[in-house]
């Protein structure tokens, strides 16, 4: 079995492009990658995954990894899960939705603010588990 | 028909705290058995007779959802599911942060064993559970690009607002069809119509909500409300996932079918109108 | 594919580690919402790939561009893998000359330097989505799928017969199939019927309760292809 790298994270978006919540989804990870734990996690292609690309495979196979789909297709999570990887988490934007009635967060194309505050609690929410998987504070 | 209630613990946050107490005052309002999730994980043979014998109400505090997922892993049928952040959020009430309840969180207990007691033993409510509604085999299919919206060729009538009824022995299921959930996209809220209700036929049957629009659902019959499907309050995605069959609305006691029927139409027409609009709206 | 071009699928690789992968979809979104919103539909790949049937369908019988943002060309391969060929595939780095050194992952990000990559990226699928619907034929002359369809180039690709439940079905580019599953070696026999209608299911349409007939009928039919070899 391959040994996990204990140190990073790999967070993989969906990225759907159909909907504003394949947007959140990825932007919700950048803000992981980027912003909130960037010495922790990392992301990946999930085209790049499907396709087999063997670096792709090697890295959800020794990463811990946290999915974030738009919606209950599960995309991202699924494809994680075929190629081997452990999804430690697998966050649905569609659920954070619930918590933010009447909000209009923008479209496939660009996010609004409500957009963009979605966007930040599910970062925070995957930053918590980022610090949870490795042990190690993430920015607040 | 005997009832029992699993809650979670949480026992590091206020949520976990209330969740225990509806646990405990809603055991006590309806006459149930509490099912301890620590021993339900730990020793779930000292259960089975409970689980198997007993309709299951989970009470979770936080969208983490721990009594649910217990539950879930152990192969427990629920049959009526709460979680406590949304009708904390919907709430007047601040539940306050610390471990042990002040008076709002008393009251928010209270408020929700009331609700909860008075959805279970309202008129009409079915002692065994929600009925199911099987999805039909048949369909006709319109396609638009990549679209493709079903219609039941059989048994389901239907409106020109996407709503249909379907006559089931002596009880009308109503919910909406394929192209309006397609149209909505992810479903996040329902709002159902209350128990009881008498409505006219093309008036409001409560509403679903997406990120892209909120719905009135319009009444295809008149009739009174003697059932509504409850499940889709925590999982109003059953409407995108099964429109005609799990993600039912609601079940009417008719009251003129017959004059109603003049304003319906069947499937074959339906995908007649279902064409055109897809044409105007998604072409 | 249709007798008369309509629309257009685009499929966006959307990949999410480098920027070109955000310039993928974000021109792809503009082709659709802005320059071309009556002649396309976009395809979500995860879906895509996820085994959606209607997004594969859509790619089926309507010409397909990708976008991918890179030379993997994740986008073109799924296409091909479970649809069929594709109409045009676009890279990024290609369109741009090279990598965008100053562009970003994130929206939040975006400046001067994204705004015209995705403009660029924009146009150049606008053009060949006007091309592909230049060279959709004329209803009258239209091949359909069974009489032999028209590849990216539109040349007609010659079908070739087998016979299923005592009918003569037409496949187009039947003889192509069977030279490229002969070069890999499918066993003319029992062994290799699967896999020859795995091949064929790629490129034509089969109802999965004729399954069973069509195997038997394609590996009658690839035979004695290889017997005329």
């Amino acid at each position: 079995m391959t040994a996990f790298d204990e140190h990073t994270v790999l967070v993989i978006p969906c990225s759907g492009i159909g909907k504003v919540h394949g947007l959140i989804s990825r932007e919700a990870t950048y803000l992981v990658t980027d912003e909130l734990a960037p010495e922790q996690a990392k992301t990946q292609c999930l085209a790049l995954l499907v396709k087999g690309d063997a670096e792709a495979v090697a890295a959800v196979q020794s990463h811990r990894c946290i999915t974030i789909d738009g919606c209950p297709k599960a995309c991202a999570c699924k494809n994680v899960e075929l190629a081997g990887g452990m999804v430690v988490k697998a966050v649905r934007v569609v659920d954070a939705f619930k918590t933010h009635r009447g909000a209009q967060p923008g479209s496939a194309s660009g996010l609004t603010n409500d957009g963009w505050a979605i966007a930040r609690e599910i970062a925070e929410t995957v930053a918590t588990e980022v610090a949870n998987q490795t042990g190690r504070e993430v920015a607040s | 028909m005997t009832r029992a209630i699993l809650s979670c613990t949480g026992l590091d946050k206020s949520l976990g705290t209330l969740a225990r107490e509806v646990a405990i005052r809603g055991a006590e309002a309806l006459g149930c058995e509490i099912i301890c999730p620590v021993l339900l994980h730990n020793a779930p043979a000292r259960y089975a007779k409970t689980l198997a014998g007993s309709e299951l109400i989970v009470i979770d505090g936080c969208p983490t959802r721990c009594a649910t997922k217990l539950a879930n892993q152990l192969g427990a049928k629920i049959d009526r599911k709460v979680l406590l952040t949304d009708a904390v959020k919907a709430s007047d009430l601040t539940l306050e942060p610390s471990l042990s309840l002040g008076p709002n969180g008393l009251a928010l207990a209270q408020r929700l064993v009331d609700d909860l007691v008075r959805e279970l033993t309202a008129p009409g409510q079915y002692a065994t559970g929600l009925p199911t509604l099987e999805a039909p085999d048949d369909y006709l299919t319109v396609t638009q690009d990549k679209y493709q919206f079903r219609i039941p060729t059989q048994e389901y009538a239907f409106t020109e607002n996407d709503t249909w009824v379907r006559i089931v022995g002596e009880q009308a299921f109503v919910g909406v069809s394929d192209y309006i959930q397609q149209k909505l996209t992810d479903i996040t809220y329902f709002v159902p119509p209350a128990s009881g209700d008498a409505v006219e036929q093309f008036g409001e049957l409560g509403t679903i909500e997406s990120a892209k629009a909120v719905l009135e659902i319009i009444a295809p019959v008149s009739g009174s409300v003697v059932a509504v499907n409850t499940t889709l309050i925590d999982h109003p995605e059953l409407i995108n996932e099964d429109p005609y069959g799990a993600g039912w609305i609601a079940i009417l006691a008719l009251t003129d079918y017959a004059a109603d029927q003049e304003l319906l139409v069947d499937g074959t027409a339906y995908a007649a109108v279902v064409q055109r609009k897809a044409a105007e709206e998604v072409g | 594919m249709s007798d008369t071009v309509q629309k257009v699928g685009i499929i966006s690789c959307s990949g999410e580690e480098i920027p070109e992968g955000t310039i993928s979809r974000l021109a792809t979104r503009r082709v659709l919402e802005l320059l071309r919103p009556d002649a396309t539909v976009t395809l979500c790949l995860p879906l895509f790939l996820a085994g959606n049937e209607a997004e594969r369908d859509f790619a089926r019988t309507h010409p397909t561009i990708t976008v991918d943002g890179c030379a993997k060309q994740c986008a073109k391969w799924g296409t091909e893998q479970h649809s069929g060929p594709v109409s045009a595939a676009l890279v990024v780095t290609d369109i741009l000359g090279e990598p965008c050194t100053a562009c970003h992952r994130s929206s939040r990000d975006r400046g001067q330097a994204d705004k015209e990559a995705v403009w660029a990226v924009a146009e150049r699928i606008a053009a060949e989505v006007d091309m592909v619907l230049a060279q959709s034929m004329p209803a009258g002359m239209a091949a359909t799928a069974t009489d032999g369809a028209s590849c990216a180039c539109s040349s007609p690709l010659p079908g070739g017969t087998i016979t299923v439940n005592g009918a003569t079905v037409t496949i187009a580019g039947l003889p192509l199939i069977f030279e490229q599953c002969a070069e890999q070696g499918v066993p003319a026999d029992a062994y290799g019927r699967q896999a020859l209608l795995d091949v064929v299911k790629i490129y034509h349409s089969i109802p999965s309760d004729e399954e069973s007939a069509y195997r038997e009928a394609i590996l009658a039919a690839y035979q004695q292809f290889r017997r005329e070899l």
